[in-house]
């Protein structure tokens, strides 16, 4: 045999010892990993209310107009400003509902605002505030003015009983959308809803006292906002019809709001007791 | 005798005294051939492209009812035919804080999220994995992709059911893709062993 012969010989009984004795087989191997975070926007509002002049207990004392002030406001009205902001990520469309006793509207008729000067308690809101691409009290979307005047078919309007109450709840949709937050701007708001809420100047003491009769002591006007994204609509009726239902079809929470607005209190009656004060002056 | 005869019979005396010889010399030729062996690379590619082509990315603001795409295949780069599967770690951390680990496709759904175009025939789920039932063939010429397995999933759907707790939330998908060799390891994707530890 020769030594090329020997040689190879060799090492082939070196590799197949080699291999017998290591017992463990390596494969080769890859591995590769990616992670992907996907985050789901967000859709929230805040509802804020300016009422009266900011008492602790928001109470206010409400006591029947006199006429308008040279700005256009009534007299002893009270300042009632509702208006919306978008803290949420995503663009979204907004509505509020306002909810005011019944017997306080339209002196009590089964089909409410028919005829607004028979209220005991008026609501009025910016003319401004109804504009085009504002704020609409209409059933139904339009491009143009979001206020007709009292009448029936001109409200958003459904009835609901809230703590044994009968409430009438006037909708106001606000057709453009509110952006979504953007770090480091301002928030998009809303203009103002509402801006006033008065006592009609013809209100007698004896329909207060009536009246305290069904509502107690402390009126309430409850006032709840919703939200919906935007994506995919182009109007804000059928966006938030399409997440909530229409208006007066579904439940709303009011008591998640903090107990409504008490706007009056009977201090008035206190007050005559003391002074003897007179209603119909 | 003749001088051919002779001739012969001396060549082939001649001829059978070197068969006889035992250590006789051969008509040898020799050369010499350098011979080059490389063992070739296994090289795997996750690759997950948004349904455009484009390199996925991280996704914000998503609402329910929609579809984003996200495609996920394996590729094969290098020379080395491999068995692959992939794993799914899949955690949905709500606005509270919440974190939630989610294992199974059925609690997925649960929570109103759905792997779309999930391809169940090409990639069988066993036991935590997601095996691709073919070897995935490499390829050894310069400029000449190997090749890419089918889609696992096309795309993640939000469906519309998605409640505001859903609001905020942070779903993180972890794709875990693994490659072994596929030669001289098992015939199908099942007998493969020499997966790496994940």
């Amino acid at each position: 045999m020769n030594k090329k012969k020997i040689l190879v010989l060799a090492m082939t009984l070196s590799m197949v010892a080699i291999l017998a004795i290591g017992g463990t087989i390596a494969y080769f191997t890859d591995t590769d990993i990616q992670t992907n975070v996907f985050t789901t926007g967000n859709v929230k509002i805040d509802l804020f209310e300016d009422f009266g002049d900011n008492n602790d207990d928001t109470l206010e004392k409400l006591i029947p107009t006199t006429g308008k002030t040279e700005k256009g406001n009534q007299i002893n009205g009270i300042e009632k400003e509702a208006y919306v902001e978008n803290t949420g990520s995503e663009d979204a469309f907004v509505r509020i509902h306002f909810a005011i006793p019944d017997i306080l509207d339209s002196g009590a008729k089964d089909i409410p605002a028919l005829n607004a000067s028979d209220n005991i308690v008026h609501w009025n809101h910016a003319a401004l505030s109804t504009e085009k691409g504002l704020w609409s009290w209409l059933p139904e979307y339009t491009e143009g003015v979001g206020y007709i005047g009292n009448g029936e078919g001109n409200w958003n309007v459904y009835q609901d009983d809230i703590d044994g109450i009968t409430y009438n709840v006037y909708v106001a949709t606000y057709r453009t959308a509110l952006k979504g937050a953007v770090e480091g701007k301002p928030n998009d708001v809303t203009c103002d809803a509402i801006n006033q809420v008065y006592m009609d100047a013809k209100t007698t003491n004896e329909q207060i006292e009536t009246l305290k009769k069904t509502l107690g002591d402390q009126w309430k006007i409850y006032v709840v906002a919703e939200a919906t994204s935007a994506q995919g609509f182009d109007n804000a009726y059928v966006a938030l019809d399409t997440a909530f239902g229409k208006p007066g079809t579904y439940e709303v929470a009011w008591n998640a709001t903090p107990e409504g607005d008490k706007f009056w209190e009977d201090t008035q009656s206190k007050n005559e007791e003391k002074k003897g004060w007179d209603w119909t002056k | 005798m003749t001088r051919t005869k002779i001739a012969i019979i001396a060549l082939a005396v001649c001829c059978m005294a070197l068969l006889a010889a035992g250590t006789a010399a051969y008509f040898v030729v020799e050369d010499t051939a350098y011979n080059v062996i490389t063992t070739a690379a296994l090289d795997m590619e996750l690759v997950e492209t948004d349904g455009n082509g484009n390199p996925f990315t991280d996704v914000t603001g998503v609402m329910p009812g929609e579809t984003i795409g996200k495609v996920v295949t394996v590729k094969n780069a290098g020379g080395v035919d491999f068995w692959t599967r992939i794993k799914l770690d899949i955690q949905l951390t709500f606005a509270d804080g919440t974190v939630e680990t989610i294992d199974t496709l059925d609690k997925l759904q649960q929570h109103h999220i759905r792997l779309v175009g999930l391809d169940t025939a090409n990639w069988v789920y066993d036991n935590g994995f997601f095996y691709y039932q073919q070897a995935v063939k490499g390829s050894l010429v310069a400029g000449i992709d190997g090749e890419s397995t089918a889609p696992l999933f096309t795309g993640v759907e939000f469906a519309e059911t998605m409640d505001n707790r859903y609001q905020t939330c942070e779903l993180i998908i972890g794709v875990k893709a693994q490659a072994v060799q596929s030669r001289n390891n098992g015939t199908t994707v099942t007998e493969a062993v020499g997966w790496s530890a994940i």
